[in-house]
């Protein structure tokens, strides 16, 4: 009887909290439907890691199994990147390169996040790992987060999620705080160039090779997603595209997800770090929509042809939410005008930004702190 | 800590460049291969 009740004697508060945690995540994932593929794996895999001596855990337990196999080699993230460079379409990006640009100006949050964490006394690496959740990007949060600060991989991981579900509620008030009605009611002429599937074919290619030669350490976050891409356009290897978009994605997904959530140990998840990385999550998300919003707004006072500066805020990751949340405020304040194409190429360049910000910071970092 | 911070700020500055920086050279890459690639035979 006494060995029976040994788990409810060794059970804390602290587990009961996270027990309500992973129940809070799973609840959002299923009422909400805020990143369900994630949230859900989370909070189950946050359940199974807080009850009192879990064979789930552990040196033979199947999580921790796991995250020496997926996550502690980087190898759960790089397949993620193959999945989703499969599934990106490049046509929107190609047909209007200008896009570009506010891909990386979208990534302003990521470089203001670690100077602010760096100022709150966060190491230079967990700084980076902190504010990289700008990336609006899971997969590299989760790829920096444990090069840098595998400790915490749990609330960066849950943070960037969380708020990559959360766009539509975070860009709207940060752009009409920093747009007049007028600008958000700019009309954009949409001029898109052909794109030949040679140009298609030899995009990812290059790519990696200009990314691999300017910082090699991006080496692997680009040239898995560009190997990904490289799969669907090619033209001949449909079934393995498929298997790449589907298979590869779902299995992944589910198993990166549990064993993020097994990482949420009570002693290690409820610090006052957790509720800090909350914090500056939100903080990244808000400056990366800011910086979008202000270079599009910069680039005005030069174009003859004004942008509409909401088009900057679609220069993050979170594809294609935030190109559906500007399309739907450009509507709200001027009917008829439709910016969605526009958008979805600043969307699609936000996703090469994202990666190409984190392949730098791990590149320069590393360098610094050898 | 102001030492550590300028550090940190020099670092953010400089990814920020590479960034922009990779940015044009992807900018011209899709040009020119949309220049030289303009239809499939």
């Amino acid at each position: 009887m006494e060995a029976l009740l040994a788990s409810f004697k060794d059970f804390t508060l602290g587990n009961a909290i996270m027990f309500l945690i992973g129940g809070v995540l799973i609840y959002l994932a299923i009422k909400k439907d805020y990143e369900p593929m994630l949230l859900l794996p989370i909070g189950f895999g946050a359940i199974l890691a807080n009850i009192p001596s879990s064979s789930a855990i552990g040196e033979h337990g199947f999580l921790t199994i796991l995250y020496n196999a997926g996550i502690a080699t980087e190898l759960f993230p790089i397949l993620i990147f193959i999945a989703i460079g499969a599934m990106i379409d490049f046509g929107p990006l190609l047909q209007q390169p200008f896009m570009l640009f506010f891909g990386a100006a979208a990534q302003l949050g990521i470089f203001i996040t670690t100077i602010f964490a760096r100022a709150l006394g966060f190491t230079l690496k967990e700084a980076v790992s902190i504010g990289i959740i700008g990336a609006a990007d899971g997969p590299t949060s989760i790829y920096v987060a444990n090069l840098f600060a595998g400790n915490l991989i749990g609330p960066i991981t849950v943070a960037a999620y969380s708020y990559m579900s959360l766009v539509p509620l975070i860009q709207p008030p940060v752009i009409k705080a920093l747009t007049t009605p007028e600008e958000r009611k700019i009309s954009m002429d949409l001029t898109l160039c052909k794109v030949s599937k040679t140009t298609r074919i030899l995009f990812p290619i290059f790519v990696t090779a200009i990314a691999g030669l300017l910082a090699p350490m991006s080496v692997s976050l680009i040239g898995s997603l560009m190997f990904g891409n490289l799969i669907r356009e090619c033209g001949v290897l449909d079934k393995l595209s498929q298997a790449a978009q589907n298979e590869l994605s779902n299995l992944v997904t589910l198993l990166l997800g549990i064993t993020i959530g097994s990482t949420m140990i009570a002693e290690h998840f409820l610090t006052i770090k957790t509720l800090l990385i909350l914090g500056m999550g939100l903080f990244a998300f808000v400056f990366d929509t800011a910086g979008g919003v202000l270079f599009a707004k910069l680039l005005n006072l030069f174009l003859p042809h004004k942008i509409n500066p909401m088009i900057g805020a679609a220069g993050i990751s979170a594809f294609p939410m935030s190109a559906r949340v500007i399309q739907k405020m450009a509507q709200k304040e001027s009917p008829g005008n439709f910016i969605l194409m526009q958008a979805v190429g600043a969307n699609v360049a936000g996703q090469v930004g994202s990666i190409l910000a984190g392949g730098v910071l791990i590149y320069l970092v590393s360098k610094m702190t050898l | 800590m102001q030492d550590t911070l300028l550090i940190t700020f020099k670092i953010m500055l400089q990814s920020l460049g590479i960034t922009f920086i990779a940015m044009i050279v992807f900018y011209a890459l899709i040009k020119v291969l949309v220049t030289c690639f303009p239809e499939d035979n």
